[in-house]
């Protein structure tokens, strides 16, 4: 066990655990932050989608001695404190076209939504079909037409 | 090892606790076990096709006059995973005197009287909470996850929160049976005279009944379904075919094999709404005519006309469409209500043949048109959403998603092996048609959206490659993906996760 801290939804946190825990269970088992969820495992479902230093990625696949003190990682719960409002306006843009069906899948596609927003938008580019395309989210609800509305509204309001 | 707190063997396995998932996961991978064989030890997909095939009911040589035009088919399909985003997973607390469990549960009563057999309590004494979850496509109906964490419980002296791991999902998991359908109809002078079909299936589990209630009341079910089966009750009662066609008749076998199988995605529908389609679209062809033409002359109920009628105006059927790429049309009728689909797919090389790391692309769905005709509609936007679902499940169905089975075990162990529809393969373009509310009745949407979405898709392939195909999914022949270890049962957690950011 070793002592691991990092900046989790704008507090510091500490935690007690082995190097090798993956970010996933310390946010999930240790910390009691279950937006992120298991759907994997091994990268590949990015169901756990959150983001680092405002960067998305899958915590599953990160080991908690690899988090450095300074890094901030943001879960879907700190989302809307990161746009200095009650919603971040993709969350607003997914309640307006209602897509959420049993909703596992849904913390992590607003997560990469906004990181692929961002992305799209510091390309200089508005969101096109190939981005939502490359959208690697899996929703075995099958709710990716209302997803790819939303985007398409949120990016309009970021 | 760091975290863990107990091992168990439970008759399902051998279950690890500790303080977090990935030290049970690391855990699980340290097991040394000593496995019995399967309950399918040795059998492939060809061992099952095989023994579907030798249970087929012989066709009936219907008298006809000579002149007569027959046409038969024969259609397989795989077997296909349940599985949720969510794995199956239950919070168990189990004592000497008292249970309680919490779960997604479909049937919860069931699952209670289930719980308390299992742990060896009155069933007053086991008390079940249902809570929110993530999926479910037919498998909540049983209780798996919540049995099994109330047996771990018990065994381990200690509350439990049970989840599975991925790997065993697809694996383990409840899946929809395989299934064959065989079709013959007999065609004089633009008349369809006879129309027959038998399908043929691996045992589906009811066990969980049509909920405590329905099933107390199963006696009391018509004198003319007395002597059938629940399955074939189930097949009789759901399966319509809304044609003129003759004498109609559609009966479904089963074959009693150990394989975890459910309820999934409109049970037998998917299945026979697929068959029944694609072979009417080679019956019109056959007489010469046009697949939506040739539907609305035979169709016999208003409803389904309607929805039909409505995907091709809205959907603009008969438009040129280039080369490789076709419409297709279908109808299917149930839960009270009728659905419709217009699909137009891209079956051309560059389509085809799109790169993607560790999915499958191939052919590509990029326009779907449904009316839904859902008797009294209460809730609009809900409506849609579950058509949106149905449709996405449809297409997975029909062109990319099953289990393969090989030497025992099914090789799929994630969502890189066991392909379901993602943002490449969703269509572009989705229009979902509500007919008005109509009635006093609401008809049941949950599922309503899977089976004509199935059928218009394979109608819309057949259409864009010239081929007919008869096995489901239609790449189910190519396996996309190297198979993850059985022992240890789920590959290790990767460490690389900082090189994809984006």
């Amino acid at each position: 066990m070793a002592k691991h801290s990092f900046m989790l939804n704008g507090q510091k946190v500490t935690v007690d655990v082995e190097d090798s825990v993956r970010l996933l269970w310390v946010l999930r088992d240790v910390l009691g932050v279950t937006g992120p969820k298991y759907g994997c495992g091994i990268n590949v479902c990015k169901a756990c989608t959150s983001h680092i230093n405002g960067k998305a990625f899958n915590p599953c696949s990160v080991q908690v001695k690899d988090i450095a003190e300074t890094d901030e990682i943001t879960t879907i719960e700190g989302l809307a404190h990161t746009s200095g409002k009650a919603l971040h306006p993709m969350q607003q843009a997914w309640l307006d076209r209602d897509v959420v069906q049993c909703g596992y899948c849904q913390p992590g596609q607003i997560m990469a939504a906004v990181a692929l927003v961002n992305l799209v938008h510091a390309q200089g580019r508005q969101i096109a079909d190939a981005d939502l395309d490359g959208i690697r989210n899996i929703c075995r609800c099958g709710t990716y037409n209302r997803i790819r509305e939303a985007i398409t509204a949120g990016a309009q309001t970021m | 090892m760091p975290g863990v707190t107990d091992v168990v063997m439970v008759d399902t396995g051998v279950a690890v606790r500790a303080a977090t998932f990935g030290q049970c996961i690391d855990a699980v991978r340290a097991l040394s076990v000593q496995w019995n064989p399967g309950s399918v030890e040795g059998e492939s997909d060809d061992t099952v096709l095989a023994r579907l095939k030798a249970a087929e009911l012989p066709m009936t040589v219907p008298k006809v006059p000579l002149l007569t035009q027959q046409l038969d088919m024969r259609f397989e399909f795989m077997f296909r995973s349940s599985a949720a985003l969510e794995p199956n997973c239950a919070i168990a607390d189990v004592r000497a005197d008292r249970a309680e469990v919490w779960a997604g549960l479909k049937s919860p009563i069931v699952a209670q009287v289930n719980i308390a057999k299992a742990v060896g309590l009155p069933q007053t004494a086991v008390k079940v909470n249902v809570v929110t979850s993530g999926g479910s496509f037919g498998h909540k109906l049983f209780g798996d996850g919540a049995i099994e964490a109330a047996k771990i419980s018990r065994a381990m002296g200690k509350p439990v929160r049970l989840m599975w791991h991925r790997c065993d999902e697809p694996r383990e998991g409840r899946t929809h049976p395989m299934a064959t359908s065989r079709i013959r109809a007999t065609v004089l002078a633009g008349n369809v005279l006879t129309f027959e079909q038998r399908h043929t299936s691996v045992k589906t589990d009811f066990s969980h009944g049509l909920g405590e209630r329905l099933t107390a009341l199963a006696s009391q079910l018509p004198a003319n379904l007395g002597g059938l089966g629940l399955s074939e009750s189930i097949f009789t009662l759901t399966q319509e075919l809304p044609y003129n066609f003759g004498v109609v008749t559609q009966l479904l076998n089963e074959v009693d094999l150990p394989f975890n199988t459910g309820s999934m995605r409109a049970i037998y529908s998917p299945d026979v709404a697929c068959a029944n389609e694609l072979f009417i679209d080679q019956l019109a062809k056959k007489v010469g005519q046009d697949p939506l033409a040739f539907r609305l002359a035979f169709l016999r109920n208003a409803r389904v006309k309607a929805v039909l009628a409505k995907v091709a105006q809205v959907g603009g059927w008969g438009r040129r469409m280039p080369a490789g790429t076709a419409q297709g049309i279908a109808v299917h009728s149930e839960y009270k209500g009728a659905t419709a689909v217009l699909v137009e797919i891209d079956c051309r090389p560059a389509t085809v043949n799109r790169p993607i790391r560790d999915g499958v692309t191939g052919p590509r769905v990029t326009k779907v048109v449904l009316a839904v005709d859902a008797g009294l509609v209460v809730n609009p936007t809900g409506l849609e959403a579950q058509m949106l679902g149905g449709i996405n499940d449809g297409i997975a169905l029909a062109l990319t998603s099953s289990n393969h089975l090989r030497a025992g075990a099914f090789l799929e162990g994630s969502w890189d092996n066991y392909f379901y529809t993602r943002q490449w393969n969703t269509p572009l373009t989705t229009q979902v048609v509500i007919m008005p509310s109509n009635g006093t009745v609401p008809g049941g949407a949950g599922e309503a959206g899977v089976p004509a979405t199935v059928a218009a898709t394979a109608c819309a392939y057949a259409r864009a490659t010239g081929t007919v195909p008869t096995r489901f999914p239609v790449n189910h022949g190519t396996i996309s993906f190297v198979p993850k270890t059985y022992v240890p049962p789920i590959p290790p957690s990767p460490t690389d996760g900082l090189s994809f950011t984006y």
